[in-house]
């Protein structure tokens, strides 16, 4: 319990889903009623969907036990956020975590999934779109309006209230160029193996 | 070795253990009595009342330890908490050397695992998976070695529905296979083969919008038994490439039934979904820049918010890289222009990609001229090719060299269905 606890501080999401991978086995086998199945499974199921693991969490959903299932009402709950994101309904999303009070161990990972899809979604809105309705925004941040207005100036969006729209402003990404020996030793041990055959 | 030598009791089987511990007594002494020991001697407890699984050492006796394991996997009413405990200790440390002996017996003691596994977590349990594959792992000569668990190991992750812990087991390409698990590959098409054939049309219809063509090896019967099985299939595959939304919506309704009886209807509704998109795809081809409407008029979406469809689909691909594009909400409607893709395969990234294809293609290439030396060394392959020398012929089809149409012209798999008996 304490290793989760230390993932989740840590911020180490990837780490924490590997330990309940093996934690969940390990229960299986030796069932420890100091672990409630939700202090368990609700990190274990975030976990995935911090990661980006879609197909996992719902496989995970899949396999639990039906009576946890209907027992917890805080896992559903969680499921549901999940749910809402494979259907992409973001909006949807947003307001799921919103409206709930998640117990202590849920809440950071829940606001960390919030903030890592804003994140996610202010980069693909600014790379697809050369302008974009305000209201739109709004409704893929899952944020008060005010609120986008002062975060996108920041990210200097250009914003035009006349036509109600942002201008999002290009992130250009670094390309790194290099080159160094290993690709000489890459190069030679190639051309050693076609000489071969 | 005659009957009377053989242990009478537990005492006398553990003593004679004990007496053939060296590396050769395993093969030759203690297997073939092991395998002559009635299965009941292997459950019994010796006369002082201890169990032989706590006598021997897991590691050092693994054959022995094996087979009282198979033997209690196979009793009527095991003591499962407590099997369980012994068999997982014994999966983290037997000799992967001894077992190798006795496939059978420790494929046993595996299935006995899965099958404990599941009467104790009531149905729905996991524990034997991560010992299963940690196991596999070991006892597999190399990565790349088949054994006989790894099919019994896959199915128990399918019906768990880990499919997680398959996938790094599955990713080693086989190319050695233990003889105990070589099934003779028959003329006939199997059941299996034609449900992967209905999931592979699906599948391919979302990936590459057609149905990919199966590779030339495919067995004849397989081709004629697909044509034959799948109209559902074919007829629904041809709809999507027409990428006629309407048409394709019909055939759905019209198969719905035959989608749901195969536990394909999920992946269908997929095909729905994706033919949107390969048709904005589509537009990219021809088109700078369109309107939301248009887009949506084009591609067969309907209804008053057809654009803000649009857009979502639109805003998908773009995420996913399916295609590059920007849109646009400066005028009164949305507008799309529709761009090339912007990397330009010069960066670092594209390098080391490449090279790791390269490498790929090294290994591969170095195991096959490995492999073509074996074969050209085996007797069976120099008995033909003599008789090919003295004139004969091999018996049901041409040899791959022999085929001008094999290397070069190609008619694509139709001919090669028509004139024959390449692989039978």
């Amino acid at each position: 319990m304490d290793t989760i606890k230390a993932h989740i501080e840590s911020h180490e999401y990837a780490a924490l889903v590997n330990f309940c991978e093996d934690l969940e086995l390990q229960l299986a086998l030796t069932p420890n009623t100091n672990i409630t199945p939700e202090d368990f499974y609700g990190p274990f199921l975030l976990g995935y969907l911090l990661e980006q693991d879609l197909p996992s969490a719902r496989f995970l959903w899949k396999r639990l036990p039906d009576s946890i299932k209907s027992s917890s009402k805080e896992l559903r709950a969680i499921w549901d956020v999940g749910a809402a994101l494979w259907q992409r309904e973001y909006e949807n999303v947003y307001e799921l975590i919103g409206s709930k009070t998640w117990s202590p161990i849920i809440a950071p990972l829940m606001e960390q999934l919030a903030d890592n899809l804003r994140e996610r979604m202010l980069n693909l809105l600014s790379e697809a779109y050369s302008s974009i309705v305000i209201d739109d925004v709004v409704k893929y941040l899952g944020l008060p309006r005010e609120k986008v207005l002062t975060i996108l100036e920041e990210r200097g969006w250009e914003i035009d209230l006349s036509s109600n729209t942002l201008q999002p402003k290009k992130t250009v990404q670094e390309i790194q160029q290099s080159t160094s020996l290993a690709n000489f030793s890459q190069l030679t041990d190639l051309v050693i193996h076609l000489e071969k055959s | 070795m005659p009957n009377q030598n053989l242990p009478a009791n537990v005492d006398e089987l553990l003593q004679f253990i004990s007496m053939n511990v060296n590396s050769d007594g395993y093969d030759k002494q203690l297997a073939p009595v092991l395998k002559q020991i009635p299965p009941q001697y292997y459950l019994q407890s010796t006369s002082d009342n201890r169990d032989p699984l706590d006598l021997l050492d897991q590691t050092i006796f693994s054959l022995p330890y094996t087979y009282f394991l198979a033997a209690r996997c196979q009793a009527d009413r095991p003591n499962t908490a407590r099997l369980i405990q012994y068999i997982l200790q014994f999966l983290t440390v037997f000799d992967a050397n001894q077992v190798r002996l006795i496939p059978d017996k420790f494929l046993q003691v595996a299935q006995g695992l899965c099958r404990l596994a599941t009467l104790y977590g009531n149905g729905n349990s996991v524990i034997a998976i991560k010992p299963l594959a940690n196991a596999i792992q070991r006892y597999a000569l190399t990565p790349n070695h088949l054994t006989n668990l790894h099919q019994m190991f896959v199915k128990e992750c399918l019906l768990l529905k880990c499919y997680k812990q398959a996938l790094p087991i599955l990713q080693n390409d086989i190319t050695e296979i233990d003889v105990q698990v070589i099934s003779a590959p028959a003329n006939v098409t199997s059941q299996i083969q034609i449900e992967a054939y209905k999931k592979f049309t699906l599948v391919s219809l979302l990936l590459h919008g057609k149905i990919a063509q199966l590779p030339k090896y495919t067995a004849n019967v397989v081709f004629r038994s697909v044509k034959n099985q799948c109209q559902a299939y074919q007829d629904y595959a041809s709809a999507f490439e027409s990428l006629n939304v309407k048409r394709l919506r019909n055939e759905f309704n019209k198969w719905t039934d035959a989608f749901r009886k195969d536990k394909n209807l999920g992946l269908a509704k997929q095909t729905l979904d994706a033919i949107y998109r390969r048709n904005i795809q589509q537009l990219t081809q021809t088109y700078l820049t369109l309107s939301l409407a248009d887009i949506a008029d084009a591609v067969g979406l309907e209804g008053h918010d057809a654009p803000k469809m649009a857009e979502s689909y639109v805003l998908r691909m773009i995420e996913s890289r399916e295609i590059f594009a920007t849109i646009s909400h400066s005028h009164q409607n949305g507008m799309v222009s529709f761009h090339d893709n912007p990397d330009r395969y010069d960066t670092s990234l594209t390098i080391t990609q490449l090279e790791e294809q390269i490498n790929k293609a090294t290994t591969v290439s170095e195991r096959v001229i490995k492999t073509d030396r074996i074969v050209g060394c085996s007797k069976e392959y120099l008995q033909k090719s003599q008789h090919i020398l003295a004139g004969g012929a091999i018996p049901g089809g041409l040899g791959p060299g022999d085929d001008p149409d094999f290397l070069g012209g190609g008619g694509g798999y139709e001919n090669f269905i028509d004139d024959g008996k390449y692989f039978s």
